[in-house]
């Protein structure tokens, strides 16, 4: 069993308007405050936070981490490794927004330690880009790739789908040029119209429009034919990667692993041997945070917690490894996966694998991940 | 005997009946202004809020008038088609009627249908304008329209306020001096009239009635001519407005009855008590046992609460006997009951009933009538359940209750009534108008016809000025075929109905855009057909849902994302499931909304 961290970095320098997590837009993010703030939450964290624990995999995620420009990053990643010493051995990865990708920056990442980044390219083409209110454009993109590579850092790259006016031919031609840039990882998200976020509002004005449910539909599967061709694996809803270049951290969370998260609207997990697991979300917003204002805490006994893991686990589109979900969730057996996935194999959305060593969504049926998962909470 | 008078209020809903009660009442000393509840008659949350009665409820009111202290007894009626017989046995316990007319608003069609039951019954008629506080009054118009319509002498009409109170003392004395005293043997042979019963929780059930010769004590041993049970009466006594005992009820005098009887069932509207051991009583009117006319299934929304809808079942039927139910299966929607009602207003208060005094949440099927089905053999099956009629050419021919309807209705709207009428297979019997603006209407109609949708049409068409009565008719035989939906192939039973075969195709092609707009779409496309027996009519189809899927899960949030997906499960919940498609609650309701 391996455990992740993951820090909140709750700055962006622009909003998206189709996104509603957690961020503030500023100029000049407060990073000592910022700084503080984390040590104080690892402190009130206690045993969690133990600076002895071991932490496999970091991820730095926002907001845009990169928001913090080089230094900002460096003191970051120094804070990290002061309070976490050894954190991160098999896996370190920030997120960097493409107009944020220069030398300087990702020199700094390189020297800090750390190993791969996740870049926010969504697409290389400009229309598409204006489309989603993004600040880089498509040629920074492919230069920021380069630069990745020229530092020795591993690539993921986050493509969005189903964007007005996005053709089957320009989404090849992204996913070509992402892999063209050196990206091991890719990880495609259907263009997703938060509801507290400012798209709702353009669609009033006429600016926008709400994604058609069919085109992204079409355009996803686009997407998992031209990365599957390119020799990609389809190892998660919306990730493919290369060879072993599967998103550790990530995995920890299909695989029913612990995380501690930091910063606002940071989640973790925590496990007990019986199987049932606490779930954390810090307060949302960074001044909410930094009061101390109390996050939302949900606890689930070991079969409810076998439930949401049986959910969370088929994530994988590899398919769920049986023994691994029983042995973290020891209150359920065999036949009780047997049943409870009964109506969902029976409508042909899951299946044995491997002589019943895998459960796993059948090819092409992860379209409806949310209905099967749905069904599987009920 | 001479100083007692009974009498009810016969009143359009917000003319101002039940104020007009409470006014008496308080007028009496039966109320004061500070316990008074608003319409303190209708006891039921529903009668409440929908201003109608549906149980008869009686109260004594005393006032003296030149030094003799009279007896008044106001007998609430119910007032409305449904329940017609039960207002003709109401009518029959009075010896006067006060015809309550809106001051602002005049003679309302509605008002009428009881207005002619209570002339047929020979009840003395005190035309009373109400509102006459208002500004927009206009007491001579409504006097003028008083007796255009009704042919009534409105010299004497009473002008009163029952809000403010004005007139009503005069009323007291106009009730005392032109409403006759009952008549009536006190040293006869016992006889009572069954005005109404309910069942009360610590008593029993509690009847309505009024003697009419003789005297009740309580110990006498009765019978009840039309079930010939017999029982000790307990007590009787009148509501004032709380239940008072008394030693006697007489001749002539309205009060109530306990007597040890476990059902409303065995103490029906309309039946006589008399004493056990007079083998030679008359009953003091016709009996006649009420028939459920309409009839649909009521399903639990979960199946968990079929037991909890059964409990609901027999403790609403102890109160109200004229709710017939058996159980019933459906493929579609489980297991359930299969109601009879007196109309569809009953139905809708069952309805309400069920949801609100036992907190069930039930899904109800689409209203039927009761069909007779001769088969080749010459014989006969009643269905009052749509799925259940045969294929064509299982069966030699179909008959299906007629009625005969009165609609009253202004003359500008007689044209649209008329078409609506044709539309609804009706013949017309007769067409007069009393009064040039207003024309009276009879047609001959199948009962079916009206169960869907008839009077709120009628209502919409007329702008709510035309009202509607009606009484059965026989039954007619009919060209009608079972027009079946289906989803994927697969027939859904709660969904079928009968319609006349003309009907057919433009019912099919309703019902099938109707269920479109009701099925969500699913992971594969649905088929929607219509059908009679093996005969596709009318198809559509639902396109199938692309993808449901979110691909994003912020920093691991696991629980942001299980949020949704309970959202969705929830919205699930109230889907029934027909083969593999899922179809929402709301679709059957939807069959109720076709033209």
């Amino acid at each position: 069993m391996s455990r992740g961290l993951y820090i909140h970095v709750p700055f962006c320098a622009r909003a998206c308007p189709y996104c509603d997590f957690d961020f503030v837009v500023g100029r000049a993010p407060d990073l000592d405050g910022y700084l503080e703030g984390l040590s104080r939450e690892a402190d009130q964290r206690g045993e969690e936070a133990a600076s002895g624990r071991r932490f496999a995999t970091v991820y730095v995620g926002g907001g845009t981490p990169s928001s913090l420009g080089a230094a900002g990053l460096s003191a970051l990643m120094r804070w990290i490794e002061r309070r976490f010493p050894g954190a991160g051995g098999d896996e370190i990865t920030v997120e960097v927004n493409p107009e944020h990708a220069d030398m300087r920056l990702l020199g700094a990442l390189a020297a800090a330690g750390v190993g791969r980044i996740s870049m926010g390219i969504q697409t290389f083409e400009d229309a598409g880009l204006r489309e989603l209110g993004r600040a880089h454009s498509g040629a920074e993109a492919a230069v920021g790739l380069q630069t990745a590579r020229t530092q020795g850092l591993r690539v993921s790259s986050d493509l969005i789908v189903g964007w007005r006016g996005q053709t089957p031919t320009s989404l090849r031609d992204d996913v070509a040029r992402a892999i063209d840039g050196g990206a091991e990882h890719v990880s495609v998200y259907a263009l997703t119209i938060e509801e507290r976020s400012a798209w709702p509002k353009l669609v009033r004005r006429g600016l926008r429009v709400l994604p058609d449910d069919d085109h992204q539909a079409e355009l996803l599967v686009v997407a998992e034919e031209a990365l599957t061709a390119a020799g990609f694996t389809h190892y998660e809803v919306a990730s493919y990667a290369l060879g072993g270049a599967q998103a550790r951290h990530n995995m920890l969370y299909w695989t029913w692993q612990e995380y501690l998260g930091l910063g606002p609207s940071g989640s973790s997990a925590r496990y007990a041997r019986d199987g049932s697991v606490r779930r954390r979300t810090n307060a949302r917003g960074l001044a909410a945070w930094a009061a101390g204002a109390p996050p939302e805490e949900v606890a689930l006994g070991p079969v409810e917690a076998a439930i949401e893991g049986l959910w969370v686990g088929l994530r994988r589109l590899t398919g769920l490894e049986v023994e691994d979900f029983l042995a973290r969730f020891p209150a359920v057996d065999r036949g009780w996966i047997e049943r409870r996935s009964a109506s969902q194999r029976a409508r042909g959305n899951l299946e044995w694998a491997e002589q019943g060593r895998l459960l796993r969504v059948v090819a092409g049926r992860w379209l409806w991940h949310d209905s099967i998962g749905a069904d599987l909470l009920g | 005997m001479s100083a007692i008078r009974s009498f009810c209020i016969i009143a359009h809903i917000d003319h101002g009946k039940s104020t007009l009660a409470d006014r008496l009442m308080e007028a009496t000393g039966l109320l004061t202004s500070r316990d008074k509840t608003e319409q303190y008659l209708d006891r039921m949350d529903i009668e409440r809020e929908r201003g109608i009665t549906i149980k008869a409820q009686a109260v004594r009111m005393r006032h003296v008038h030149e030094g003799v202290e009279y007896e008044l007894n106001l007998i609430d009626t119910p007032g409305h088609v449904d329940f017609t017989y039960e207002v003709s046995r109401s009518l029959a316990a009075c010896d006067g009627a006060l015809l309550v007319v809106d001051a602002t608003q005049g003679v309302e069609a509605q008002t009428l249908a009881n207005l002619y039951l209570a002339l047929d019954a020979g009840l003395e008629i005190i035309p009373v304008i109400n509102k006459i506080d208002l500004p927009s009054a206009d007491p001579d118009r409504v006097r003028e329209e008083i007796e255009e319509t009704i042919g009534l002498d409105t010299t004497d009409a009473l002008l009163v306020s029952a809000k403010t109170g004005i007139g009503i003392e005069a009323l007291l004395t106009a009730i005392i001096e032109r409403f006759p005293a009952p008549r009536g043997d006190r040293d006869a042979p016992m006889r009572a009239l069954i005005v109404d019963s309910w069942w009360d929780a610590y008593r029993g059930v509690i009847s309505i009635v009024r003697v009419v010769d003789g005297r009740m004590r309580p110990g006498d041993r009765v019978r009840l001519l039309a079930t010939g049970k017999t029982y000790d009466v307990l007590d009787v006594g009148a509501f004032a407005p709380d239940a008072l005992s008394y030693p006697e009820l007489s001749a002539g005098e309205v009060g109530y009855l306990t007597a040890n009887v476990k059902e409303v069932a065995d103490s029906k509207v309309g039946d006589t008590v008399a004493l056990a051991d007079d083998a030679n009583a008359v009953p003091v009117l016709g009996f006649k046992e009420v028939q459920p006319m309409v009839f649909a299934g009521v399903f639990p929304s979960d199946s968990v609460d079929y037991p909890a809808l059964r409990d609901a079942l027999s403790k609403l039927s102890l109160n109200d006997a004229s709710v017939s139910w058996e159980p019933e299966s459906s493929s579609a929607l489980g297991f359930g009951y299969r109601l009879g009602f007196l109309g569809l207003l009953h139905m809708e208060i069952i309805q309400e009933r069920l949801e609100r005094e036992y907190d069930l949440d039930i899904i109800t099927t689409a209203p039927s009538v009761k069909y007779q089905i001769y088969q080749r053999d010459g014989s006969m099956a009643l269905i009052d359940n749509p799925a259940k009629m045969p294929d064509p050419g299982g069966f030699d021919f179909i008959e299906e209750p007629m009625i005969v309807a009165r609609i009253q209705v202004p003359e500008e709207f007689l044209g649209a009534i008329i078409k609506l009428c044709q539309d609804r297979r009706g013949v017309q019997v007769d067409l007069k108008f009393p009064t040039a603006r207003r024309a009276h209407l009879t047609y001959k109609l199948p009962l079916a016809e009206i169960v869907f949708g008839f009077y709120d049409q009628l209502k919409s068409i007329s702008r709510g000025y035309a009202s509607l009565d009606y009484e059965m008719a026989g039954y007619e035989r009919a060209d009608l075929v079972r027009l079946d939906l289906l989803v994927n192939g697969e027939r859904v039973d709660a969904l079928s109905l009968i319609t006349h075969r003309s009907n057919a195709f433009a019912r099919g092609r309703d019902l099938c855009s109707k269920m479109k707009e009701e099925i969500p779409p699913q992971q594969f496309e649905v088929a929607i057909q219509a059908a009679i027996g093996a005969k596709i009519i009318a198809r559509t189809n639902v396109k199938a849902l692309r993808k449901n899927v979110l691909a994003k899960c912020y920093g691991g949030d696991i629980s942001r994302k299980r949020k949704l997906l309970e959202k969705q499960k929830r919205g699930k919940k109230r889907l029934k499931a027909v083969g593999n498609v899922e179809i929402p609650q709301s679709a059957f309701h939807a069959i109720l909304k076709l033209d």
